[in-house]
């Protein structure tokens, strides 16, 4: 039974579709990115796996448990770590954590020992008499994460987690989740740093417009391009004219005098030579280099472009 | 997970150690209602008392309810405990009980103190009915709090802030210390649409067995109705916040 199960999942605001049909499954023991540009939908995706928004339609299963919107059981199976500040500013760390521990039915020695344990894992021992507001950035993001899994739960969501986090304080959460994760949780992390999702994810969800656009494993991912690989040509002569020819599925880019192509190395040459030999210039040099997380992002959204349009031109006639 | 009952005296306890020093408590919750009371207890005497004390109770009711849920559902929006509460297996009720159960308590503890003034003042406080006095604090305190909440609800902090005041001075003349006589008859009707002319009429018929808007019967009634009409949207409004 997977942690999380998404099926067809939609959100309407007013006019505006943030959800337009969204799947996706996350194992236990598996970190999860979900990744996108603004306004993609993803904290609209992770409050509806937590039951904190009505979802216009689609299913959404917590291990094995239907969510319903508010519905405290699903609560219970989840810890969220929302974008903005999710604690309480007035209190400290210590005062925080046992009050959310106590909404979550525990008390007593239990209690104690819990926040005793994330303290201690989560570095706030010298800070847990501070209050949340008096914290750094990256105090408090602890203490959030602290206050999320101060009840063990099996599913841990967390949205944005490093943004505005130092260097220090993004490595300590990456050890954190891992360590979350190991135990044999579910973690879903949003975030608009690819870089950061492809490096501490089992699984990547990327979402534009309310659709996951593509899934799978960083290396599916890479793959799906149809390259790992970019192309890196000195052009003498027109570089436009010569990228202009080449086939757009192979995502030319012109720099200078150089042309940048994705794709399988042997089509890039044979394309880069054709589409040279076209218009009259010369290829100086060809060099390849690692596609950035960046560029496998782009591209894969390139591709989606793309058969979108294809998609719509024998329909709509767009 | 913890009984709805529970886990609003938690959230009660949560907003009481964060949030009763706060300034909006302090001026708007307990000065400016001990300051009107000290004013027109003592200027107030010449309009005859039974007009002017169960007005000054309802209207120290008001201010001291509301403000605490002003303050502990706009605090809590802004600074990230409302989206703390919202992740803990709590329900939407509990959340509006907790927070409206902070401003019941400051609105009976508000008009406490105004009535220990103005037994200070003017001598102890008559009692003549006391169930109708029971139902005018219970009424008015519930309906009190509910009110801020509600606002708080729907409102960003500012707004609610200028949404509140205008209905709180709104009912601090209609309905709470200028009797019914001194009303234009084209203004009259807003002091019948306001619920502090019920919640006073009721503390007055509990007080000085006499009443000044609408007989005992109407005003209970009609507490009563504003009581479940505040409930109601501030229920609806909290559910529609907290699970968009």
């Amino acid at each position: 039974m997977p942690a999380i199960e998404v099926e067809n999942l939609t959100k309407r605001y007013g006019r505006v579709w943030a959800l337009k049909g969204v799947f996706m499954s996350v194992e236990k023991g598996e970190v999860a990115a979900v990744l996108g540009p603004n306004g993609a939908g993803k904290t609209t995706l992770l409050k509806a796996i937590a039951g904190a928004l009505r979802p216009t339609g689609g299913r959404v299963e917590v291990v094995g448990v239907r969510v319903r919107p508010g519905d405290p059981r699903v609560k219970s199976l989840i810890g969220y770590v929302a974008e903005g500040p999710s604690f309480f500013p007035e209190l400290s760390v210590e005062e925080g954590l046992r009050i959310v521990g106590s909404l979550h039915g525990i008390g007593g020695e239990e209690l104690r020992a819990r926040i005793e344990d994330i303290i201690s894992e989560l570095g706030l021992g010298p800070h847990m008499k501070r209050k949340y507001a008096h914290l750094s950035r990256g105090l408090r993001r602890r203490a959030e994460i602290g206050a999320a899994i101060i009840h063990d739960p099996p599913v841990l969501i967390l949205d944005e987690p490093t943004l505005g986090l130092d260097v220090f304080s993004v490595i300590a959460l990456r050890n954190i989740i891992r360590v979350f994760a190991k135990k044999g949780k579910a973690v879903v992390i949003a975030t608009h740093n690819i870089a950061e999702a492809m490096s501490i994810s089992d699984r990547v969800f990327i979402l534009r417009n309310g659709v996951v656009i593509a899934s799978g494993s960083p290396k599916e991912l890479r793959r799906l391009i149809g390259a790992e690989e970019a192309l890196i040509a000195k052009v003498e002569g027109d570089a436009e004219r010569v990228a202009e020819t080449i086939p757009t599925a192979l995502g030319p880019r012109v720099e200078g005098n150089t042309i940048i192509l994705t794709g399988p190395a042997h089509e890039c040459l044979t394309a880069l030579l054709k589409a040279a030999d076209a218009v009259g210039a010369r290829v100086v040099s060809v060099t390849t280099k690692e596609l950035t997380w960046e560029e496998v992002f782009m591209r894969l959204l390139e591709k989606r472009s793309r058969e979108e349009r294809a998609c719509q031109c024998p329909l709509g006639g767009r | 997970m913890v009984s709805t009952v529970k886990a609003a005296l938690i959230i009660l306890y949560k907003d009481f150690r964060q949030y009763y020093g706060k300034a909006p408590v302090i001026s708007w919750g307990i000065l400016f209602p001990v300051t009107i009371v000290i004013l027109l207890g003592y200027y107030g005497a010449g309009m005859g008392m039974w007009r002017t004390v169960p007005g000054l109770l309802a209207i120290s009711m008001l201010f001291s309810a509301s403000s605490m849920t002003h303050v502990a559902v706009g605090f809590d929006k802004l600074g990230g405990g409302m989206e703390a509460l919202i992740h803990t297996p709590v329900t939407p009720t509990a959340i509006v009980i907790g927070k409206a159960l902070g401003g019941i308590i400051m609105g009976l503890a508000g008009a406490g103190i105004a009535a220990a003034i103005l037994s200070a003042m003017t001598g102890a406080l008559p009692v003549f009915n006391p169930p109708f006095f029971v139902a005018g604090l219970v009424t008015g305190s519930l309906t009190f709090s509910l009110l801020g909440t509600a606002i708080s609800v729907m409102l960003s902090p500012v707004p609610a802030v200028a949404a509140l005041n205008f209905l709180r001075f709104s009912m601090v003349f209609f309905g709470g210390l200028l009797p019914a006589a001194a009303l234009p008859p084209q203004v009259r009707p807003i002091a019948y649409a306001l619920p502090m002319a019920y919640v006073s009429d009721l503390i007055r018929y509990g007080t000085y067995n006499t009443y000044e808007y609408v007989d005992p019967a109407t005003a209970l009634i009609g507490s009563l109705m504003y009581l479940i009409a505040v409930a109601v949207i501030a229920t609806k409004s909290s559910f529609d916040y907290l699970i968009p």
